[in-house]
């Protein structure tokens, strides 16, 4: 059940994220909703199951995009992997853990999309501004789940 | 008598008895005129949204009228979900003739070509993105160049580059970019911006590179055109 939900907040969080318009008074940043979702699994679900998720989120991301199919969904499982690694050290109630996390997962993506397929290492400022969106996204999406779950008491 | 003086004042009382109806009534009209008031307004707001979508068609109408081309008009009803790549997604595909790399514009210049083609939607590819190069020509000098997208590391918004400019050509600010017709996917003659500085070329020194702004707002697009073919 709660994987099916999961999925199901993946595809709405993809299809918002390619209608939402970019920031203009940003530059054009467009507001990444799907590492904050990314996060919240790699925190909250067991491994397997986390990484599943991440990869249906970066291939629903690359099916709304012009990028390189699985491009994302590399770079998020690669956050997946680092993030579950990492889970024991981590408290997730941490609002500056989940900021941090979900900048992280960003800036994964944006390093390997720079790397794999050769956008410049340059668009330094848009990459921090775009990981700093995600960082506060990932901070109210855990605000938001963890209080829904409580009010209806899913698991 | 008395009772004449003693009733007087309830008379005139009664006077404002149809005052105080019609403050009632007039609560009553002015609620009536309220709610017809806000459905007017719906109304006049909803006329003004499709007078404006009528202008944008009619612009790309009289730009299919006038152009030697087959084409096709498209709604834009998404955007990239990423931030590393520039793209549309439209609601028409090869069931309506539409393949890959062909020319996507509209009334104010040109806006990129088809990629990932489906059979009812298709994604396009913007100029702005820098994997979209476009033979370019600048339109007073006649000096020919590769046009494609520029992301700067400290600058958010993308911008449009000309590369390999004949380094001695004489640009001036203000002079138009239009496309060459070189390469087979974009027509000849379709503007895609406004040269705005030309500068020698940092790294080789051996042409020049020319700034443009493009022609057309990328934020503000609803339809477009696709060329599918020449007349």
């Amino acid at each position: 059940m709660t994987t099916l939900i999961a999925i199901a907040g993946i595809l709405i969080g993809v299809a918002l994220q390619a209608r939402m318009p970019a920031l203009s008074w940003l530059g054009g940043v467009r507001v990444e909703l799907l590492p904050a979702l990314v996060v919240y699994a790699a925190l909250t679900l067991h491994r397997r199951r986390a990484l599943a998720l991440a990869l249906v989120a970066g291939l629903a991301q690359d099916a709304l995009s012009a990028a390189p199919f699985g491009i994302s969904a590399l770079a998020f499982g690669i956050g997946t992997v680092v993030l579950t690694s990492l889970r024991e050290a981590l408290d997730r109630d941490l609002p500056w853990v989940q900021w941090i996390a979900g900048a992280a997962i960003s800036i994964t993506a944006s390093v390997i999309a720079f790397f794999a397929v050769g956008l410049p290492f340059g668009n330094l400022v848009k990459m921090l501004v775009a990981a700093a969106i995600s960082g506060a996204v990932t901070v109210v999406l855990f605000l938001a789940i963890d209080y829904a779950r409580m009010a209806w008491g899913f698991p | 008598m008395i009772f004449v003086q003693l009733c007087t004042p309830f008379v005139e009382l009664g006077d404002y008895f149809p005052f105080v109806q019609s403050r009632r009534l007039l609560a009553r009209q002015n609620e009536q005129l309220r709610h017809d008031n806000d459905l007017l307004r719906q109304e006049v707001r909803a006329l003004s949204e499709t007078g404006r979508e009528n202008l944008r068609l009619r612009q790309l109408l009289d730009f299919k009228e006038h152009s030697a081309f087959h084409t096709v008009t498209a709604r834009v009803i998404g955007r990239d979900a990423s931030n590393w790549w520039k793209s549309l997604q439209i609601d028409r595909g090869s069931q309506d003739g539409l393949a890959d790399n062909m020319a996507v514009l509209n009334a104010d210049g040109l806006i990129g070509k088809t990629i990932s083609v489906t059979r009812g939607q298709a994604r396009v590819l913007l100029i702005t993105d820098r994997n979209c190069k476009v033979a370019g020509l600048l339109q007073d000098t006649r000096e020919p160049g590769v046009v494609s997208g520029v992301d700067t590391a400290f600058s958010l918004s993308p911008r449009l580059m000309m590369t390999y400019v004949n380094r001695d050509a004489k640009i001036t600010g203000g002079e138009h970019v239009i496309t060459s017709g070189l390469g087979g996917i974009f027509p000849k003659g379709v503007l895609i911006g406004t040269a705005t500085r030309a500068r020698i070329n940092r790294q080789t020194g051996m042409y020049q590179d020319v700034d443009i702004t493009p022609a057309v707002d990328f934020r503000r697009l609803e339809e477009v055109i696709v060329i599918t073919g020449q007349e």
